[in-house]
């Protein structure tokens, strides 16, 4: 099926060339290099780490809600839970974990030697260390951690004790180093392709993070305004959100959510690249609509900006405004469904295998639909009067945070862990893995729907008794899911030491080759696993694949 | 290790070397996102940055 067939190995010698060298030695690799595949793993293993410490923090409350009454915590610490556990995985877990895919595949998807400013990918990891340490001690300090949920909202948040200020200066300390990766991947992506690498022959996963790379660039300023307005409100007499001073706590949320609801999509675009790269390998096909895709991928990022005001309907907007807020925010179901539309179409009569990757990424189309769906629910603004704040919107979320954004990190992992680490992992500790996870994930958040649609509100550590049976269900979903994730710890550590003894090839997997590029033959599988430290320091030859027509002109 | 770009330079005929073209390209998104972050702040910080800019000349 390929248009040109070129032979193209001899890339493979060209590390030896341009006096390439190896990593330093000893610790200090870790620390000063400017590596995109060592400063990828550092990204993936702190990302691996903060699951886990996020993953305490929910088992925590899952723990305290699994019978009403005051069982474990007190009612402050739990509050403490909720917010750190939520600025963790978000912040800790699932960005760094993009940011560490992005570093690891993107150049070499695209043909580049490195990303494009390497000493500002060093910078940009070490300060989101630095901003989890600070926001993590401040657990620590006199007052407990901020506990007025991940949203900060005043005047609550500024009841914080000392950790306040502590917990801002990590907010933007985690900004700025989102900007400057971000910078980073949209310098490395416009400038350092290699020649024939097009825009519209570019792998999804590269499509979706420059997209993603642009929304983080657009927000997270807002984010520091916001907070720094906290501040100033809390220490310098300031009364941005304070009525008695003529301020206005609402404008906090407008402020909040121009923000927050383009960082839904931060965590989430990227996975929707994930799906469109690994879907079509397992399938034996081409990605069905591949201009398509880009175009809804772009269209849905550009509507995160005008949709904000949707989470919150019970603020007492106009009319007009909720009106203009509830059609807007179904126009994304659009584009949306043109993806699950492809991906489903892409599954369409495919040679399918059923590898773990793969079964991470059907049970993504299906259960990120499910979370879509509810989502479309909350979009009507008189129904949203009734989920508002309650433990529905928490099933919705973490549909579209859990079995979609970290099952495809998840599936990710597997995908490019045999070409990362030159091993094969086990297929059959893989699967139970993901049956464990598929099966628990959704009894952990299934019940939760029905818990909101009762009446349940969320941010709560005790609740009336009517919400018991559902709330122990849950919580055992929590625990089994929680706990099976240790299979993939021990799945990630087997395959770095060795995995099942049988070696990678190049290719990895089938159809990797053919269909895990855009418009190209996947360029990643064409270095040997795993690749040198150095790859692509002369550009690659481009083999242009005719599967997809419109990516291949 | 010499990194490699496109050919878009050769297509446009503007001559500048990858370095050149990366940190430029750094720059102006930093200057983007500068501005974002200049014009969400508030006023009070504004400021307060203006004076502290002032005071070191």
């Amino acid at each position: 099926m390929s248009a040109v067939v070129a032979e193209h190995d001899e890339h493979h010698d060209h590390d030896h060339e341009d006096h390439d060298h190896g990593p330093a030695k000893g610790i200090l690799r870790w620390i000063i290099t400017t590596n995109h595949k060592d400063i990828g793993t550092l990204y993936l293993l702190f990302a691996l780490a903060m699951f886990f410490v996020g993953g305490v923090m929910a088992l925590i409350i899952r723990a305290e809600l699994f019978q009403p009454g005051l069982s474990f915590v007190e009612p402050q610490f739990f509050n403490s839970m909720t917010t750190m556990h939520a600025l963790v995985m978000i912040f800790g877990g699932v960005m760094p974990a993009f940011v560490g895919l992005a570093n690891w595949m993107i150049p070499m998807m695209i043909g580049a030697p490195d990303m494009a400013l390497p000493r500002m990918n060093n910078m940009s990891f070490w300060m989101l260390v630095a901003g989890i340490v600070l926001l993590s001690s401040t657990l620590f300090m006199e007052g407990g951690a901020p506990a007025a949920g991940w949203t900060m909202y005043p005047p609550l948040v500024l009841q914080t004790g000392k950790a306040l200020p502590f917990a801002i200066f990590s907010v933007h300390l985690l900004g700025i180093s989102s900007i400057m990766g971000a910078i980073n991947i949209i310098a490395t992506i416009f400038n350092m392709r290699a020649p024939g690498m097009t825009l519209m022959r570019m792998p999804m996963f590269v499509w979706t993070w420059v997209i993603t790379a642009f929304l983080l660039i657009a927000v997270m300023p807002v984010f520091a305004g916001a907070v720094t307005m906290l501040l100033t409100d809390k220490f310098f007499d300031t009364s941005f959100f304070d009525a008695a001073g003529g301020g206005d706590p609402v404008l906090y949320q407008h402020i909040f959510w121009f923000f927050g609801h383009p960082e839904v999509y931060i965590l989430i675009l990227p996975t929707f690249g994930i799906a469109s790269t690994i879907i079509p390998v397992f399938a034996r096909k081409p990605l069905f609509g591949y201009s398509s895709m880009v175009y809804a991928t772009a269209a849905i990022a550009f509507l995160s900006f005008i949709v904000w005001a949707h989470h919150m309907f019970t603020v007492g907007m106009p009319l007009a405004g909720e009106l203009y807020f509830m059609y807007s925010t179904m126009i994304i179901a659009i584009p949306t469904a043109v993806k699950v539309f492809n991906w489903t179409a892409t599954m369409w009569k495919g040679a399918m295998t059923f590898e773990t990757p793969m079964l991470f990424a059907i049970s993504f189309v299906v259960l990120f639909t499910m979370g879509g769906f509810t989502g479309l629910m909350m979009a009507i603004a008189p129904s949203d009067l009734q989920y508002h704040d309650t433990y529905f919107i928490v099933a919705h979320f973490h549909y579209v945070l859990v079995p979609s954004a970290v099952f495809m990190i998840m599936a990710a992992a597997y995908y490019w862990l045999p070409k990362w680490t030159g091993n094969m992992y086990n297929e059959k500790i893989g699967q139970l893995h993901f049956w464990l996870s598929a099966i628990s994930v959704n009894i952990l958040f299934f019940p939760q729907h029905f818990l909101g649609l009762a009446g349940m509100p969320r941010r709560i550590p005790d609740y009336a008794v009517q919400f018991t049976d559902w709330n122990m269900i849950s919580s055992i979903g929590g625990f089994i899911f929680g706990f099976s994730q240790l299979l993939f710890l021990y799945i990630v550590v087997d395959t770095i030491r060795g995995g099942t003894g049988e070696k990678a090839t190049n290719q990895v997997w089938e159809g990797a080759l053919q269909y895990g590029g855009g418009g190209t033959q996947g360029l990643e599988w064409t270095l040997p696993s795993p690749p040198p430290y150095h790859t692509f320091t002369e550009p690659p030859v481009i083999v242009v694949t005719e599967y997809n027509h419109d990516a291949a002109q | 290790m010499m990194p490699h770009s496109n050919d878009s330079n050769l297509e446009t005929g503007f001559l500048m070397d990858i370095k050149t073209k990366n940190w430029l390209t750094a720059l102006i998104l930093g200057l983007l996102a500068l501005s974002f972050y200049v014009y969400a702040m508030p006023q009070a910080v504004r400021d307060l940055v203006v004076k502290a800019v002032k005071s070191i000349f």
